[in-house]
């Protein structure tokens, strides 16, 4: 009974394991599908079976369960069969006959077999052999069938299904020869029925093998390549091996308690407790998970990579933070995972032109300065070759034919050095990466390794020479803040130089005049104030606003008013439509900025054109809308200079509309330029209003200040 | 015989002070903004002015200064105008006399150096 049980529970485990990795990945052809339901249902027979070893019944159960497990193998092997012809309607016609006529036969055997279980004696002189012969010829029509399968098949495909049409063939055997003996001596077996289980789990393999040869799910020229996935059978190659070890296992401590006499139940739980131990730290064990991987790696698939993970996780490393490592330890790590290199070291172009360490991870600390002429760096840049150093210490001509290379000391010492991956930005070499040896790929280093590498070194590449130009752009910035700070700055000094020299040399001549010596206090005073004036902005905090609340339509004529006092033409015409809109801001900045666009409009307009201010109210806006009909710009000095800094047309080095951005910006508000050459510009300045900003809505100072007294 | 007259524009106090109590030899009227350059140029007409470029509102620019420089010269053709600058010496002293400035004064202002420039300009007008 215990055979029995373990050979259907076996039968059972893989035949479950085989249908859920045919279930994984593109379940999108017939064939496939099929398998897997036949895999599905052997398992859910060679369960019932092992089900009925452990509590007994079932027996109409299981021998219904029989009959479909055949009724599925044959659909799969029909479905295959049919691929072998040109899919013509006469062939699929007589194909659903052959289907329905089968499927009658089985379901017609199925209640034969519950009718005789039952005791049914119709044609007692058949009873007991009807059902044996229906078994004998439902495997006779499978080897049948594997037959023609097998004729049909091509010499090319022949290589990936022959294990296939091996393994149901050998089920189908194996039943003909139970049954034609269960016939012959009228009752089945038992040592050939419990041998059963375990023939039916020694097939899995087979099968898993045709898949492993990446069998074409068709024997016509319409094919569909099945998809196995790497993950799916690494779980369940691991899952497979302990359930093994667990079965030893399991024999020994029972063996271990048979023997052991008074200590026989702990010695059994002490063995089994260290065993599963062993097997924790075994599957925890990266060592082991990486052997195993190379293991399916080899023997299962014909690429020792999933490219398309591969890729992704080589992205997914440079591209995401993970914790404070920054891109170039992620360089060195999305190289390292795929060779499961447990560290590395990253080698970086300079800018005096030698290469030297820059970021290591896992890696002793190694100082390393290269030329960029050394044998290494010219034989990198030049061959773009991933360099292994046990291929270069066992053969070093593999590579010295192609040109000269030395290993440099600080390399050939360090006996885990093992792959050097060159870092290629288009035909530059920008650095390389040093990785330490893998214990479980070193052996079994191939091209496919080496193009990998070398294609993820060149995405490394690209993402460092792209963090390198982001930072030198920042610096380049802040060297650009830094020059606009120093020219404000040298111009300051100057004038406070100006004013102390003069100082000294008026005090030769008039030191004894009291009223000079008032103004030269007057003068240094003022000195004092600038250079105090001029630490506060080289600390970056800058002059405070002098914020107040103001009318924008008499700010607006003021400014008109000083733009035009010396004659200047266009005069600006002001239209307010009477509306008092108040903004809190600092007059005298804002002042500043209004007069600049105005003027900037005076000079880019004819004294015959004009130029107009407009000021409304819209939503929460106060808009100030200052038009010409001047020269206007073209769109491309409007994106590229016109918000620059000291880019001016006039040729001076103006406050220019950045900085009235920059304030407009400040007050929460946005500055708009539409313009068109040769027609005129128009400038639209939006600043947010505040609650006690029209002053038709609130209280007047005064009269606040007078409410306040009332009470 | 009275002093020749010299406008002074500036908007640095300090400047202005110590330029009156320094230069030798003239009527000093002073400014401190384009509008009061213009009203005391209108009133005393004076003989020689000498112009900082970097007057509110644009003190950090020039564009004030270049304003000045406009009105005046659209005033009185002939008036004599010495630009003093302290940025973009290069730009402005070509622009500055472009535009009809007599000379171009580069700072920090030594007292000796622009009364030399401003006896030269006087000497040269008369």
């Amino acid at each position: 009974m215990y055979v029995e049980i373990i050979s259907f529970g076996t039968s059972t485990v893989l035949f479950l394991i085989l249908g859920l990795v045919m279930l994984t990945g593109r379940r999108d052809n017939l064939p496939k599908t099929m398998l897997a339901v036949a895999s599905l249902v052997s398992a859910t027979w060679s369960g019932s079976v092992t089900y009925q070893g452990f509590y007994g019944g079932l027996i109409g159960f299981t021998l219904f369960l029989e009959f479909i497990r055949s009724l599925a193998w044959f659909t799969f092997l029909l479905v295959m069969l049919r691929t072998a012809y040109k899919g013509t309607d006469q062939v699929n016609k007589n194909f659903k006959i052959t289907f329905v006529g089968l499927s009658i036969f089985i379901i017609g055997m199925i209640f034969l077999a519950l009718y005789r279980i039952s005791g049914g004696s119709l044609f007692e002189f058949v009873a007991g052999n009807d059902v044996l012969i229906g078994h004998l010829l439902i495997s006779i029509g499978g080897i049948v069938i594997i037959e023609q399968l097998y004729r049909n098949t091509s010499d090319e495909q022949r290589w990936g299904l022959k294990y296939l049409w091996i393994a149901i063939g050998a089920m189908f055997t194996y039943d003909f020869y139970l049954y034609s003996d269960a016939f012959l001596f009228q009752r089945i077996d038992n040592e050939l029925w419990n041998a059963r289980g375990f023939i039916h789990a020694m097939v899995v393999p087979l099968i898993g093998l045709a898949i492993k040869r990446e069998m074409q799910w068709s024997l016509g020229n319409e094919s569909i390549d099945i998809f196995l996935s790497r993950r799916m059978v690494f779980h369940t190659t691991t899952l497979l091996a302990s359930g093994i070890y667990l079965i030893f296992i399991g024999f020994g401590g029972y063996y271990v308690r048979e023997m052991g006499g008074d200590w026989g139940i702990v010695a059994q739980a002490t063995f089994l407790f260290a065993a599963i131990l062993i097997l924790v730290v075994l599957l925890f064990s990266g060592k082991i998970r990486a052997r195993i991987k190379v293991m399916i790696d080899k023997h299962f698939f014909h690429y020792k990579y999933d490219y398309r993970e591969e890729w992704l996780r080589i992205i997914r490393t440079l591209s995401m933070q993970e914790g404070d490592k920054n891109l170039h330890v992620r360089a060195i790590r999305s190289l390292a995972q795929i060779i499961d290199s447990p560290g590395g070291l990253l080698v970086l172009e300079r800018d005096n032109g030698s290469f030297e360490s820059d970021e290591r991870w896992n890696y002793e600390p190694t100082h390393v300065r290269e030329s960029a002429n050394s044998t290494l760096n010219r034989f990198l840049s030049e061959h773009q070759f991933v360099i292994s150093l046990d291929e270069y210490n066992d053969d070093p001509d593999m590579y010295t034919r192609l040109g000269p290379l030395d290993i440099p000391l600080w390399l050939s010492k360090n006996k885990n050095a093992w792959l050097i991956v060159p870092l290629m930005l288009q035909d530059h070499l920008m650095g390389y990466v040093v990785l330490l040896r893998s214990p479980a790929h070193e052996r079994y280093f191939n091209w496919e390794d080496s193009d990998l590498l070398k294609t993820a070194g060149r995405q490394a590449a690209s993402h460092l020479a792209q963090y390198e130009s982001a930072q030198a752009l920042v610096s380049a910035k802040r060297f650009e803040e830094v020059n606009r700070l120093s020219a404000f700055i040298v111009h300051d000094i100057k004038n406070m130089i100006g004013q102390l020299s003069m100082v000294v040399s008026n005090a030769a001549k008039h030191k004894n005049n009291p009223m000079f010596i008032d103004d030269a206090i007057i003068t240094v005073e003022n000195s004092v104030n600038k250079m105090n004036k001029l630490l506060v902005r080289l600390k970056g905090e800058g002059e405070a606003d002098k914020n107040a609340e103001f009318s924008l339509c008499e700010l607006l004529e003021e400014s008109i008013r000083n733009c035009t006092a010396a004659g200047t033409l266009p005069i600006p015409v002001l239209n307010c439509r009477n509306e008092k809109i108040m903004i809190t801001a600092d007059r005298e900045r804002m002042s500043a900025n209004i007069a600049h666009i105005i003027q900037n409009a005076q000079d880019a307009t004819d004294s015959s054109g004009s130029i107009t201010v407009k000021l409304r109210k819209a939503d929460d806006h106060a808009i100030i809308e200052i038009a010409d009909t001047g020269e206007g710009m073209n769109e491309q000095f409007i994106h590229d200079k016109l918000y620059q800094p000291f880019e001016s047309t006039k040729g001076t080095m103006g406050i220019g509309v950045f900085q009235v951005r920059e304030y407009i910006h400040k007050l929460g508000g946005q500055l708009d330029v539409e313009s068109e050459v040769g027609v005129g510009s128009i400038f639209r300045l939006h600043i947010p209003l505040t609650l006690s900003i029209n002053t038709a809505q609130v209280v007047s100072l005064s009269e606040h200040e007078q409410l306040k007294r009332d009470v | 015989m009275s002093k020749p007259k010299l406008l002074i524009v500036d908007d640095d106090e300090g400047i202005r002070t110590q330029l009156k109590w320094g230069i030798k030899g003239f009527d000093i009227i002073t400014a401190d903004s384009r509008q009061t350059a213009i009203d005391q140029f209108e009133e005393h007409h004076p003989q020689l002015v000498t112009l900082d470029l970097g007057l509110p509102p644009d003190v950090e620019g020039t564009s004030e200064g270049f304003l000045i420089l406009t009105a005046i010269l659209e005033c009185d053709p002939t008036a004599t105008v010495v630009v003093v600058s302290g940025s973009e010496v290069k730009v402005n002293s070509v622009k500055a006399i472009e535009q009809g400035a007599f000379d171009f004064y580069a700072k920090p202002i030594q007292i000796e150096s622009l009364q030399k420039v401003l006896n030269k300009a006087f000497s040269l007008i008369k």
